[in-house]
């Protein structure tokens, strides 16, 4: 009887050693047919260098897509997907990102000045040197998102989730994380000249 | 405490009021015009235009490259070789217009570039400045339209 047990468990992680890489093959293959190809959504671009300044992209799918240097000012793009996507040096100046997915994004020199980003997941995002100036991130996601140097001036982060957020050599100048999740939160080297929320030297 | 350690904490104290009292200088690239024969360059005026009007014209590409050299390559790289020049500290723009390159479908390849070339001219205007800090100096009222246009023409020559 505990012979057969011991079989049977073997069966089992071997057959989980061989389906973990099937799903992770799929989910790479599923990737790249995504981004595989030009396309144009609502008169906008899906490429680098995009220029969508005020266009309606509400839902798009820009998962994994390759929009590096992209023009989104003032553009609509709530709920829009842009998991994995490579948005190094895009600019989302009074863009509406509500409720939109930016999970594990690479947006490094983005710029997200005056954005709303209300319920914007950016789980895992990398954002160094990101401009979140005046931008609303009101109960956004930022878990584990990276933001070496980048601007928070005067940003509203009320109630947003930065458990693991790393906020090195970050300028929080009069933000408000009122409310914020702050578990293993690391604010290293941050300036927080009137900020509200802000953790306090004791 | 002996008076090699009470000499060594006066050097110590001497460099750091030295420090203190030393301005704080940020060494900024400052875009000067390049000096170039543009004679046998089509004119274009004050109006930019929406595409490069010399794509693939030799004479731009020639002006372009003297016009680069002088304005550009310190930090993009002689001839815009920046993989090349191993001292090059800004990006490769022979890889600009790599994607639209590759698009098969004609129409959709110049929407493309005219993002593209929209892209580039409003870097060179404006120049690069991230999170307060200069990375590339503003062209604007320096280069001229046919200047901007030909450089273009030049780096998208030497393309890989």
């Amino acid at each position: 009887m505990l012979y057969g047990m011991k079989i049977l468990q073997r069966l089992f992680r071997v057959g989980a050693c061989l389906l973990v890489p099937l799903v992770m093959l799929s989910n790479t293959v599923q990737a790249q047919s995504d981004a595989s190809g030009p396309v144009v959504i609502n008169g906008c671009g899906i490429w680098p260098h995009a220029q969508c300044q005020g266009k309606d992209l509400r839902h798009a799918n820009l998962a994994y897509r390759n929009l590096a240097g992209a023009d989104f000012t003032g553009a609509k793009l709530a709920r829009a997907d842009f998991t994995g996507a490579n948005l190094a040096g895009a600019i989302f100046d009074d863009a509406d990102l509500t409720a939109a997915k930016l999970v594990k994004a690479t947006a490094p020199t983005a710029s997200f000045k005056r954005a709303k980003l209300i319920g914007a997941n950016l789980e895992f995002a990398r954002i160094f040197r990101a401009d979140f100036s005046g931008a609303d991130l009101t109960a956004a996601n930022l878990e584990a998102a990276r933001s070496n140097f980048a601007w928070f001036d005067g940003a509203r982060l009320s109630n947003a989730n930065l458990q693991e957020t790393k906020f090195f050599s970050v300028r929080l100048t009069n933000a408000n994380l009122e409310g914020a999740f702050r578990r293993f939160t690391v604010f290293l080297d941050c300036s927080m000249e009137g900020c509200v929320g802000c953790p306090k030297e004791e | 405490m002996s008076a090699w350690l009470v000499c060594r904490h006066a050097a110590w104290i001497a460099v750091a009021v030295f420090a203190s009292l030393a301005p704080q200088v940020q060494a900024v690239e400052i875009a000067v015009a390049p000096v170039v024969d543009q004679t046998g360059l089509p004119v274009l005026g004050e109006q930019w235009l929406p595409l490069n009007p010399y794509r693939g014209n030799s004479r731009a590409i020639e002006v372009g490259k003297s016009a680069f050299n002088q304005a550009c390559a310190k930090c993009h790289g002689s001839d815009a070789l920046q993989s090349v020049n191993n001292g090059a500290i800004a990006p490769d723009l022979r890889r600009l217009n790599r994607y639209c390159r590759r698009i098969a479908d004609e129409a959709l390849q110049k929407t493309c570039l005219t993002d593209n070339d929209r892209y580039f001219v409003k870097t060179v205007k404006q120049g690069k400045v991230v999170v307060g800090i200069v990375h590339m100096p503003a062209w604007d009222k320096v280069l001229s339209q046919e200047l901007v246009w030909a450089i273009q023409a030049f780096i998208e020559s030497q393309a890989k």
